[in-house]
């Protein structure tokens, strides 16, 4: 019953995952208070499940899955998903995005209208920089179902991106640089 | 597509878009299936190259967006004193078990066995043993003998000393039974003593509060009506500090041992609130509610304080902000 007391090495690992632990959890809640609430979360759990991290060197992907689970399992008690609609199951080609309007507020309210799931494999994809055999192999999902999954949540991330966003303006740069027709 | 030779098919652009959407540069290799047949067509395509651009270049966007992210001043410091917190909760507890080891491995002649045995001879270490084991012999031996030859007197001594080891056993008995049952009781006793004496800190307090808050929603409202079943008397929450229209209470777990009546008070501005009221002993608290929240997650906000030998605590769903305007279009006097 006794749980380990990593003290100040925990502490330590604390402070070096802090801000990218909050990132994620930011852009996977999309509101600062539940972001700082799921972060505090994170390692509350990471602390009482320390002695249980089998290789020290694996620390930020553990703290990630962590994040994951937590975020998965309240977004299952707390909220349904939202409906997928029909226009955005289709594969179309990239949606020029208006560079000046995009930041982390934006992004992160843009993701929060998308599927937990979906936000999910965007993260893991993004955040966490894996491959979809890796997001596959983490979440024991078949290959096939995250590839399609994740160019889905491109997909619909690049539409709630564009239109969230203010009709571009003539001399407004897209997001790839180049100059809006 | 139509130079492409039978034996080949080119992928569907559909299938082409969705491997270009997955395919992550650090990890993927373009030499590799399926990016392979992508690599193959986006030398020939002008069209699919400029859109494989884009989606690399957004990409890279949202990469550096996520990751430039800014972090709330302060956060660091509240989530160490919350694993503080957390982590005193879990030190007083192990200072229960570790009572509870101590006690469980004090040296036990039953537990020892042979050893125990050697070290502290029969004899030496129990008279007691002799007497029962002298009773035991004196029954005996005048059950065995016939009335005829031992006499009126010889059994008359007989059914005394018979008596006699039949009390002490039975008195040795009793002992062994209350020892067993108050070895077996200890560790439930001081763990009650623990909840009922100084176990309890503020902030471990405030931190069940806020997690018994989070589960406890779906009773939300369920409580009985105050009009038609008062509280428990001295599980009022009091008007002096506050106006509040409390209209339902219940009783929660929310610590082994003791009352808590939860008070859910009406949402104002839509801020959702409960109202703890329990009689754990805490010393050192103020006497009214603090303005801002003494411990705060994020998603919830919680004041802890006294009135009239009860505790209480006020959780709201929200930042200090929330918990501010609570108090502010609630409350009367902050402290």
């Amino acid at each position: 019953m006794t749980a380990a007391k990593p003290g100040e090495e925990f502490e330590q690992i604390v402070r070096q995952y802090l801000d990218d632990i909050y990132r994620y959890a930011y852009h996977l809640t999309g509101d600062q208070f539940q972001a700082e609430d799921l972060t505090q979360e994170v390692f509350l759990r990471a602390h009482r499940k320390w002695h249980q991290l089998r290789s020290h060197d694996r620390v930020w992907p553990w703290l990630a899955a962590i994040c994951r689970r937590t975020f998965l399992n309240r977004a299952r008690k707390q909220a349904r998903e939202a409906p997928v609609s029909p226009d955005l199951l289709d594969h179309r080609p990239a949606r020029e995005i208006d560079q000046a309007g995009l930041d982390a507020e934006g992004l992160a309210q843009a993701l929060a209208k998308l599927p937990p799931r979906f936000r999910v494999l965007l993260m893991m994809f993004y955040f966490e920089g894996l491959s979809y055999r890796e997001i596959a192999s983490q979440l024991g999902l078949p290959i096939g179902t995250v590839m399609s999954g994740l160019a889905r949540a491109k997909t619909q991330l690049r539409a709630k991106l564009a239109a969230s966003m203010a009709p571009p303006q003539p001399a407004a740069s897209s997001i790839t640089g180049e100059k809006s027709a | 597509m139509s130079g492409h030779p039978p034996s080949d098919p080119r992928p569907s652009r559909k299938k082409l878009r969705k491997w270009l959407e997955v395919f992550q540069p650090s990890k993927d290799s373009w030499a590799e299936p399926p990016f392979s047949a992508v690599a193959q067509v986006l030398t020939q395509d002008p069209e699919l190259q400029k859109e494989w651009q884009r989606i690399e270049s957004q990409d890279r966007q949202i990469r550096s967006i996520i990751a430039e992210t800014p972090v709330p001043k302060g956060l660091l410091e509240r989530t160490l004193a919350r694993l503080a917190s957390a982590e005193r909760e879990v030190s007083s507890a192990s200072t229960i078990d570790a009572s509870r080891d101590v006690l469980i491995s004090h040296p036990s002649p039953s537990i020892l066995g042979a050893k125990w045995n050697e070290l502290h001879p029969r004899e030496e270490a129990s008279p007691h043993w002799a007497k029962v084991e002298t009773g035991w012999a004196r029954e005996a031996s005048s059950r065995d003998l016939p009335l005829s030859f031992t006499g009126e007197k010889r059994f008359a001594n007989g059914q005394r000393a018979a008596l006699a080891s039949f009390l002490t056993r039975g008195l040795l008995g009793s002992l062994l039974a209350v020892s067993l049952i108050f070895c077996l009781l200890w560790p439930f006793v001081q763990l009650s003593l623990w909840h009922r004496q100084s176990g309890w800190t503020s902030s471990a307090l405030l931190e069940r509060a806020i997690v018994h808050f989070r589960s406890d929603r779906s009773y939300y409202a369920t409580g009985r009506l105050v009009a038609q079943e008062p509280p428990p008397s001295g599980f009022r929450p009091s008007c002096r500090v506050y106006g509040w229209q409390v209209s339902r209470w219940r009783s929660t777990d929310l610590l082994p041992a003791r009352t808590t009546i939860a008070f859910d008070l009406p949402p104002v501005r839509g801020i959702s609130a409960t109202l703890y009221v329990t009689d754990v002993p805490i010393s050192g608290l103020p006497d009214l509610p603090p303005s801002s929240p003494s411990l705060n997650t994020g998603m919830c906000s919680a004041g802890i304080w006294q009135e009239n030998g009860r505790v209480l605590i006020l959780v709201v769903a929200g930042g200090p902000d929330a918990y501010r305007q609570f108090l502010l279009d609630a409350g009367r006097e902050l402290a």
